[in-house]
């Protein structure tokens, strides 16, 4: 008796988990991001940016934001540890892709491994939020600088954002995360997830 | 209460131990890595029967390290030493590119064992010095890390021999597994402060009150406290 109104409960109540996947070449600040991320929701100090070490493998975050769960996941960006990226398409929810804005050089190696990311089927619909990061540095280039310099063409009917941002004094992040929210709950593609997991459901029973 | 005030004043000052399983098939290089780590030396070993244990002191973290022996009939006593562990380093040998499938099964089935579910997984692709030893990116794709989704792991290119790896394996651990005090600890270490407080102000005011008391009562609380010395 009691589990069938905890089961009720939890069918009217519970929210949905959105999974974001944190991508972007090495050094764009991922990881500073996720522990920024941490510390706003979480009201736990983050770990400070000088303490992070490259990340070869996953970090992952845990957050609670304008009334959804949100796990991200925040994979490597070493060249040779891309190609782990793909394994976590398909149960993702959206992509955050971090760019290093006081880094012009880097930008091409970021821009085709963005058009990678967007050409891949396991991704479709998924809502985008392009970041413009290390904007606490004085040579960072603003968000439309950086959206004319990627010139992206594979977007279509994708929702998008780019944001200036600052991981490391969190300017910008959370108007960034609401957006994020806002477009998950909106994008058919979260639909499609949920349908998708409750046949997984099913189909173990 | 012993134990929480252990707890608080390491959360403070940010000393911790932590039980540390290495595990791997045979030949992998674990007890290569156990003693590199503890004594940073290459010490000749033999095919481990039983397991190894020692304690590693790394800027502050104490690690319990445990280096259990990988050979096929000893395997399923590792789950003896499952509870109570914060964090697996699980060894492949990278040259051994026939039996990256067998490391591959026993590492998914290690993840399984519901005693471990919190604990954070690091790989170590060991024996990087040998020629036709796999790069990090190929011992993921080996061992299929990207299955992984609901913990944090890491994998590293180390090489017991020459010490490469290892410590940054440990720094990452301690960066992907900080330790704050919990709002709980906070509160009941606010409480404690506030009792001891309460109860030193109580004291003070009593012997105020016992003294003015004496005082007060004229000339037989004198004659008395005479009287008594």
């Amino acid at each position: 008796m009691f589990s069938l109104f905890y089961g009720l409960w939890k069918y009217m109540f519970s929210k949905i988990e959105f999974h974001v996947l944190i991508l972007g070449v090495h050094k764009a600040g991922k990881t500073s991001l996720l522990e920024k991320l941490k510390s706003i929701y979480l009201n736990s100090e983050g770990l400070p940016p000088d303490r992070i070490v490259p990340t070869v493998g996953l970090n992952i975050g845990r957050v609670e934001a304008s009334n959804a769960k949100l796990v991200f996941w925040d994979l490597g960006g070493q060249i040779g540890l891309r190609t782990i990226w793909e394994k976590y398409y398909e149960e993702a929810h959206a992509i955050v892709f971090v760019i290093d804005a006081s880094c012009p050089s880097s930008f091409e190696d970021s821009k085709s491994a963005l058009e990678k990311v967007l050409r891949n089927d396991d991704l479709r619909g998924a809502p985008l939020l392009i970041l413009a990061n290390k904007q606490d540095l004085p040579e960072a280039v603003s968000s439309e600088e950086l959206a004319r310099y990627l010139d992206l063409k594979e977007l279509g009917e994708r929702l998008y954002l780019f944001e200036a941002v600052s991981a490391y004094d969190g300017m910008g992040i959370k108007y960034a995360i609401e957006w994020l929210v806002d477009a998950m709950e909106r994008s058919k593609r979260t639909e499609m997830l949920r349908i998708r997991a409750r046949a997984g459901e099913a189909g173990n029973i | 209460m012993g134990i929480l005030f252990t707890r608080m004043l390491s959360s403070i000052f940010g000393n911790r131990e932590a039980r540390i399983l290495v595990l791997g098939l045979d030949n992998a290089g674990k007890t290569t890595i156990l003693y590199r780590l503890q004594m940073g030396e290459v010490v000749s070993t033999i095919p481990t029967i039983g397991f190894n244990v020692e304690t590693v002191q790394y800027n502050n973290i104490k690690l319990q390290v445990w280096d259990l022996g990988g050979q096929t009939s000893i395997r399923p006593y590792w789950r003896c030493y499952f509870p109570n562990t914060q964090a697996i380093i699980y060894v492949v040998d990278s040259s051994d590119t026939d039996r990256l499938v067998i490391a591959k099964e026993e590492f998914h089935a290690i993840l399984e064992e519901d005693e471990l579910k919190g604990s954070v997984v690091l790989v170590y692709a060991n024996k990087q010095d040998l020629p036709g030893a796999l790069d990090d990116a190929a011992i993921t794709e080996a061992l299929e890390l990207h299955k992984i989704k609901n913990r944090q792991w890491a994998i590293f290119k180390t090489s017991a021999i020459k010490g490469e790896g290892l410590f940054e394996g440990l720094d990452w651990y301690r960066t992907a597994t900080p330790i704050y005090p919990s709002s709980c600890e906070k509160a009941l270490m606010a409480m404690i402060l506030i009792g001891a407080y309460l109860t030193l102000g109580f004291l003070a005011l009593a012997v105020r009150l016992h003294v003015v008391f004496i005082a007060g009562s004229g000339d037989r609380g004198v004659r008395e406290v005479s009287y008594f010395i």
